[in-house]
């Protein structure tokens, strides 16, 4: 038994090396998830992200690369959290690497373990994103965003409002276009508006103007609506007054609807098969 | 579980629940043939519907958004309700043919209407209506409006108008936050045909949207409100009469209409710009995007530091891994104008913080760093012994014997073991370079040579002075009542102390009273 052990010696020296090699087992995916939400910036206070006001005032768009190594750095902070001795050290030194790609892999699971979606493993590369201070953030919860390039998807890794107001967004990928689009859950009835004091339904045969009571502050006739626009039923008459959400398009794309909405409803038929 | 495709939504005139709410006696009655009727057995039961209240969670939106300001002069306002039947469940005049809803969607401003909050449900409603709706004085409270009969006539629905300002939407929830919560994704919808719109002076205007109980009151509301005509007119806020009529109110948000602000202009009137676009200049912002803020370094003293946080209005390249920093102060930068550039440093120390106060996290990364430590040292000690990977052995019970041999052997031939004494700075290799070395020397202001002896290969010496051998303490009770002359150390410590209490005390400590002559010679002295 001895003799297995007469280099004791260099059993301390290997000890040393041990901790200077990369083997073991990765951090657990508690701890990359934890990294990789740090890298997107979570529980990053607003003052760091912004240092002056200046920089986001009211009403404003600012688009902005995700400097890595301001997040790097903050992972180190992290990691070196508990690292006090210069064995600790050596020892995080050697996986420096591989815990990076391993957080890079982790940060496209955030958003995809929220969405439920399927994600190609690679390394996030460029991440872009912008910061949206305005009062649409406050009024529509829930804000449609995407972004694309060259007509490819470019994924988000994150979209969340740091304020009532403020809405931060971060994208895998360097887009051509981004589209900010009013939220489709919250369906909206109205008109056109041809003249401050006019209203319009468009319709398959021109437009139909909106009838209001007289000597009422503004408020419609809805039978004589219904009856104008040949509506039969609730659901018929709010089908004609749905308004389609707004799509905000950051590049030379003019705006436009962003669904044509298909209808199966069944009464519909009548209404507008004679059409 | 809707049918419906992300994207797709249907729309229902209505969706009826098959008894109305009230109080209802089913009886059953049975005849046999040749025997005869049996006994009929009565049943009364109730349908629970909200009559003058509504939970929070039964809202799912409303439109215009609460508390907001915009343009909303072309939407309508509406409130979506989870509850699909709720506008059916209650009636708008007793046994109605026509099942109309029994609730309305109202926008007034505060000069037509005045909310009352929180007041009891007997006050809501007119007494003449208490008895069929069940209203007693426990019934407790709810919020109501007083209006007048003018503004009743003006802006609240027709009769006719009641069924068209409702109905089911149904929508597919798989992609929104109502997931999971509810399953069908039908929504009720109750809409308000009265477009808010700003004071014609163009100053802002203040609504607030009630949504309202009619029940069992069809016949306040107007019934000919005059041939239609094709503008709205002014907005009217002029006084509208004595506030007699109160309606229950079970939802209620407040909006303000402006001039321009419906989602469109708002996302149109954006400042765009990369991030360190500054309008007028304020804040100075470098074209890196760092700005200069306020610093108070570590003498105190006041200065400015440049700092960008990690949004930048250009791309950064990524520095290779392997060089991690283990401190804030390695990130430290000078800028070529020779001011401090803390971006870095405190980033570092954000996320130092922010791992510090997380415990489960740090738990986490801790346990790992033990066992991954562990595991490196039992995988770079298994191949000393020989063999041992042939063996196909469990590599972790191969190393726990390996840890108790080692440790006995220790404990057997310690300088075997061990061999040479290590130096006393252990660092690693690679670790202080001859450069390193005189970089430490000048920033402490030490002699060259001097470090390069601390850290390459003298021990430090730690030992100061050699403190005198203290006297030891072998005496007894019995060896000092045989020997009195022991005791005088004490005597002379005693002495010392009195004279110095006189002392203090502002007494003469050379009179009769503190004379050594009187200390105590002898442990009887001492002890009585």
């Amino acid at each position: 038994m001895t003799a297995l052990y007469s280099s004791a010696a260099a059993v301390s020296t290997q000890l040393q090396a041990a901790a200077d090699t990369s083997s073991g087992p990765p951090p657990p995916p508690a701890v990359l998830d934890w990294l990789a939400r740090l890298r997107l910036l979570d529980g990053v206070p607003f003052a760091y992200l912004v240092s002056d006001a200046g920089l986001l005032p009211l009403e404003s768009i600012r688009f902005a690369f995700l400097d890595r190594n301001w997040v790097d750095a903050a992972v180190d902070g992290a990691l070196a959290a508990g690292a006090g001795t210069i064995r600790e050290r050596t020892h995080l030194r050697a996986r420096h690497g591989t815990i990076r790609t391993a957080v890079d892999a982790a940060e496209r699971e955030v958003w995809a373990a929220r969405t439920g979606q399927a994600w190609e493993p690679a390394a996030a590369e460029v991440v872009t994103g912008f910061l949206l201070r305005s009062r649409a953030v406050a009024g529509w919860p829930g804000l449609h965003v995407r972004a694309a390039r060259a007509g490819q998807q470019v994924r988000p890794l994150r979209i969340e409002r740091l304020a009532p107001a403020v809405l931060l967004v971060l994208f895998d990928g360097l887009p051509d276009e981004v589209v900010i689009e009013e939220p489709r859950q919250g369906l909206q009835l109205g008109f056109e508006e041809p003249s401050p004091d006019r209203r319009e339904v468009p319709g398959p045969a021109g437009a139909v103007p909106v009838p209001f009571r007289p000597g009422a502050p503004g408020v419609v006739d809805v039978a004589a609506l219904a009856a104008a626009l040949g509506a039969t039923s609730p659901a018929t008459l709010a089908i004609q007054l749905v308004q389609l959400p707004y799509r905000q398009v950051f590049t030379g794309v003019p705006n436009q609807p962003s669904f044509v909405p298909s209808i199966s409803l069944d009464d519909l038929d009548n209404a507008w098969g004679a059409a | 579980m809707s049918d419906l495709d992300t994207g797709e939504f249907r729309l229902r005139s209505s969706v009826l629940p098959t008894l109305p709410a009230g109080r209802y006696r089913a009886e059953l009655g049975h005849t046999i043939d040749g025997v005869g009727a049996v006994e009929p057995v009565t049943r009364t039961f109730a349908v629970v519907a909200p009559q003058f209240a509504l939970s929070a969670t039964e809202v799912q939106s409303v439109f215009p958004p609460p508390n907001s300001e915009g343009s909303y002069g072309t939407r309508l306002a509406q409130i979506a309700l989870m509850r699909r039947t709720l506008p059916w469940e209650r009636e708008v005049t007793p046994n109605d043919a026509q099942r109309r809803p029994w609730l309305a969607l109202v926008v007034l401003t505060d000069a037509e209407a005045a909310l009352r909050p929180g007041r009891p449900v007997t006050e809501a409603v007119p007494s003449s209506l208490h008895a069929a709706l069940g209203i007693t004085e426990t019934s407790g409270t709810c919020d109501h409006i007083e209006t007048s009969p003018a503004v009743v006539a003006r802006t609240f629905p027709r009769p006719d108008e009641l069924a068209l300002l409702c109905h089911v939407r149904e929508v597919a929830v798989g992609d929104t936050e109502l997931a999971g919560a509810d399953a069908d994704g039908q929504l009720a919808v109750v809409l308000c045909a009265r477009v808010p719109r700003p004071l014609p002076s163009g100053e802002k205007l203040v609504y607030g949207a009630y949504l309202i109980s009619l029940e069992h009151r069809l016949d306040v509301l107007p019934t000919a409100t005059g041939t239609p005509v094709p503008g709205l007119g002014p907005v009217q806020v002029d006084p509208v009469g004595p506030k007699t009529l109160r309606f229950p109110v079970l939802a209620r948000w407040r909006f303000t209409a402006a001039g321009h602000g419906d989602f469109g202009s708002i996302m149109g009137d954006l400042h765009v710009g990369g991030l360190g676009t500054a309008p007028g200049g304020c804040p100075a912002v470098a074209p890196s995007g760092h700005v200069a803020i306020a610093h108070r370094g570590r003498r105190g003293e006041e200065a400015a530091a440049w700092y960008r946080g990690p949004l930048t209005p250009r791309e950064v390249v990524r520095r290779p891994a392997g060089h991690p920093l283990f401190a804030a102060d390695q990130a430290r930068a000078i800028a070529t104008d020779g001011l401090e550039d803390l971006s870095y440093a405190a980033a570092f120390e954000l996320g130092r913080l922010l791992a510090m106060s997380d415990p489960r996290f740090l738990a986490e990364l801790l346990t790992w760093r033990r066992e991954s430590m562990a595991a490196a040292t039992v995988a770079a000690t298994l191949p000393l012994v020989p063999g041992v990977t042939d063996l196909g052995i469990d590599p972790v019970a191969a190393g726990q014997q390996l840890t108790v041999a080692v440790l006995d052997r220790m404990a057997t031939d310690l300088d075997a073991t061990f061999g040479e004494r290590i130096p006393r700075v252990d660092l690693p290799p690679g670790f202080a370079s001859p450069d390193d070395l005189s970089d430490i020397a000048q920033g402490y202001g030490l002699d060259l040579a001097t470090v390069k002896r601390i850290v390459r290969d003298a021990l430090i010496d730690v030992a100061g002075p050699q403190l005198p051998p203290a006297p030891a303490l072998e005496s007894s009770f019995a060896t000092l009542a045989a020997n009195p002359a022991l005791l005088g150390h004490l005597r002379a410590e005693l002495r010392r102390h009195v004279r110095a209490l006189a002392v203090t005390s502002g007494l003469d400590p050379d009179t009769d009273r503190f004379n050594p002559g009187f200390a105590p010679a002898t442990i009887p002295d001492l002890y009585g």
